[in-house]
């Protein structure tokens, strides 16, 4: 008896597991099936990628920017500069005019942006102390801009990626303060490029309407926080979306940058000659 | 110690910016009163003071204690032009490096910046810097230098502004540079007693101790435009390359020092007249980055170069010579906030004969580490020339910190090491340890 109450008993017990089994099979298979389509349904991090290099920044810009720029102590300095924009082609020239304080002013930086990913970019600094235009090289793109905690590739970037840098996963969409994003990883392609850019990896909001990253996460070589990039006040200026604060926090250093600006002018004209070694030297 | 400037240089000061503006009403097609009261407007002044203390390490004594002031004007005249001011005030303590002269106030440069079209034409008394080397020059021969601290003054210091016509003319990719000079003033070398007196056998000729030597008053040009320097330089950015070529008909700023020797009853008589001369400069600067490289050089001929000569036979003591001159460097940025960098500088005289001062082929070299730290707030830099010829060479340390926006506070040393009869070792004495506070705004 015990031994047919005990077979029932098995065969009970083996027909729940049989059936736990069949359970978990379906919800294991509806839950790919759904993640599959919820994948379906996110772009690929590539994609994003492209729809933030396609987004309209105008032919030419002008602006003004403040700089703050604090230490861990919260001594602060403040630089005043003007920047010029300008596509020529798909080549893209920027320069920017330091304006304010005495020790660095009329310091000014030029750049040349190729579309040709293998070409390296050309670079020129004027010192005043020096009253000489100084070329710099370009490939030493993780270094910092000018005491800021932005690099030399962030600022020439601006709020445009490096699609040959980096490989792009998207990993979910979040809400991130009342706005839908994105959530993309970037990983260097890479150690030579991740020593390069002297990052290890980047994870970027990107707002899905705009295409704008409003927050970005950079971690080092080692893959330990570094710093994080917010973009705020980010309103249409001459029908385009534009960033009026990039704030930084480097969470290795306890530094923060903060730039804030203004008089944006989209598509005014910008004369050619601003972009020349001649204005550098000579300032606007 | 902080200085700050007093109510009565303020006041001095608010007179010169008065002054310029009246340049600036000049310079403008209207000049009334309603033009000054907005120039006011458009006029921005800045300062800058500088306090150094340097110490001879051969017995801790104060080699200098000085104060420099220089404010600047610059008055915005319409859209397009500005008229600067810059005037320094310096003032040192001690009496080494100018003696019989504590104190100087200079009009440093002075001068209208204006665009014509697409030109921009810059008139009065200015800097104009060629070349493309550190600590070292080749092509930067357009102002003289003064040389009361050697060379361990910033350039921007120690170059002798003059009044200067500089138009620069964009023709399609190229810039043409033109330059009048009509200003006939030239290298000011460290007084006799000075700590940086010039005694070093490469540049003075030596004389026998017996002899009678006679210093004649120096020849100088003084033809406001017969004797006008004048040159251009074209300038283009080409496949990657900046390159300019450079050419400047002008007066050497080292006088040649013409000999003479008669035989008197007495023993010999030396004459020495020191005399400016004409050269022809040729030359040229190239520059481009290939990955974490910068290279970068220079290069010039000057076509009438006088080269003292210790030979007694020889008429008027010196030999007439071509000169070529150039420097390579280059820059490495490999690590972060660093920049590495390596020149050699060399000068050879295509004719030379026994007895000249300087050897045929000269040969420099130096090195440079600047490191930033702090996020750019603190700086550090070492910097070594040595002469290959005379196995003497200058080691400098500096280290600065930016205190704040107004104030950059340094310390640093200067080393000279070798060959007493070179050009560095000849200071051997004057090593020091400066330091010093800036303050901007």
């Amino acid at each position: 008896m015990q031994v047919r109450i005990y077979s029932h008993l098995h065969k009970t017990k083996k027909r729940k597991t049989t059936m736990n089994i069949q359970k978990h099979i379906l919800i294991t298979t509806l839950i790919l099936i759904t993640s599959n389509a919820i994948a379906e349904d996110l772009p690929t991090g590539e994609q994003i990628a492209k729809n933030i290099n396609a987004r309209n920044e105008g032919i030419s810009l002008s602006r003004k920017m403040q700089m703050v720029l604090t230490d861990k102590r919260g001594k602060q300095r403040i630089r005043e500069t003007v920047s010029y924009r300008k596509y020529f082609g798909d080549e893209k020239r920027t320069v920017i005019h330091y304006l304010t304080p005495r020790n660095i002013k009329k310091t000014a930086f030029l750049t040349f942006d190729y579309p040709e990913a293998e070409k390296d970019d050309d670079q020129w600094l004027y010192l005043p102390a020096m009253r000489k235009v100084r070329r710099i090289s370009a490939s030493d793109r993780g270094d910092y801009f000018l005491g800021t905690d932005f690099t030399y590739e962030d600022i020439k970037k601006e709020s445009k990626v490096t699609l040959e840098d980096y490989t792009r996963k998207t990993l979910r969409e979040e809400d991130l303060n009342g706005n839908t994003t994105y959530v993309v990883e970037a990983i260097p392609v890479n150690d030579e490029v991740a020593e390069e850019l002297g990052y290890g990896k980047v994870i970027q909001w990107i707002d899905k309407n705009i295409w704008m990253a409003r927050k970005s996460e950079f971690y080092d070589v080692r893959g330990k926080p570094l710093k994080t990039i917010y973009t705020e006040n980010i309103k249409k200026v001459d029908g385009i979306w534009t960033a009026h604060r990039l704030k930084v926090d480097n969470h290795k250093t306890g530094h923060k940058t903060l730039f804030i600006f203004s008089d944006v002018i989209y598509d005014k004209e910008v004369r050619d000659d601003f972009f020349t070694q001649r204005t550098l030297r000579r300032g606007l | 110690m902080i200085f700050l400037p007093s109510a009565r240089y303020v006041a001095a000061c608010e007179v010169l910016a008065r002054s310029s503006l009246v340049l600036a009403s000049l310079a403008s097609p209207v000049a009334n009163a309603e033009t000054s009261n907005s120039l006011l407007d458009d006029s921005t002044l800045n300062m800058r003071i500088e306090s150094e203390w340097a110490v001879l390490t051969k017995d801790a004594s104060t080699q200098k204690l000085q104060l420099m002031i220089e404010p600047e004007l610059e008055t915005e005249i319409g859209e397009d032009a500005s008229v600067t001011t810059i005037i320094r005030l310096r003032t040192d303590a001690k009496d080494n490096l100018s003696p019989g002269d504590h104190s100087q106030v200079e009009l440093r440069e002075f001068y209208l910046d204006t665009a014509i079209k697409d030109s921009i034409v810059i008139l009065g008394k200015q800097q104009v810097v060629w070349g493309k080397s550190d600590g070292l020059k080749v092509l930067d021969i357009v102002n003289p230098q003064n040389f009361r601290e050697f060379i361990l003054d910033d350039f921007d210091q120690s170059r002798i502004p003059l009044w200067t016509v500089n138009a620069e003319i964009p023709i399609n990719d190229v810039t043409l540079q033109l330059l009048l000079i009509p200003d006939q003033t030239y290298h000011e070398f460290a007084t006799p007693g000075s700590s940086y007196q010039f005694t070093s056998p490469v540049i003075i000729p030596p004389t026998p101790a017996s002899a009678n030597v006679q210093i004649k008053p120096t020849i100088t040009p003084d033809k406001v435009l017969q004797d006008a320097d004048a040159g251009f330089r074209l300038s283009t950015f080409t496949h990657g390359w900046d390159l300019t070529f450079n050419y400047l008909y002008h007066y050497d700023d080292t006088p040649v020092l013409f000999r003479t020797i008669n035989i008197s009853a007495s023993g010999p008589i030396i004459n020495i007249t020191p005399q400016y001369k004409r050269t022809h400069l040729i030359g040229g600067t190239f520059s481009n980055t290939f990955g974490d490289l910068t290279l970068r050089g220079e290069l010039g001929y000057l076509t009438d170069k006088y080269i003292s000569t210790i030979n007694t036979l020889d008429t008027d003591g010196v030999v007439k010579t071509g000169e070529f001159k150039y420097v390579l460097g280059f820059d490495w940025y490999g690590f972060t906030d660093t920049l590495l960098s390596t020149q050699i500088f060399q000068t050879y005289l295509n004719k030379h004969e026994t007895g000249m001062i300087q050897q045929q082929l000269n040969t420099q070299i130096t090195f440079l580490i600047k490191q930033d730290y702090m996020n750019e707030t603190l700086h550090a830099e070492i910097l070594v020339l040595h002469d290959i010829n005379y196995e003497d060479g200058m080691l400098r340390f500096k280290l600065t910190y930016e205190y704040n926006d107004e104030i950059n506070i340094y310390v640093g040393a200067d080393i000279f090491y070798g060959n007493e009869d070179g050009l560095f070792g000849q200071f051997n004495e004057t090593d020091r340890v400066v330091s010093g506070v800036v303050v901007g705004f």
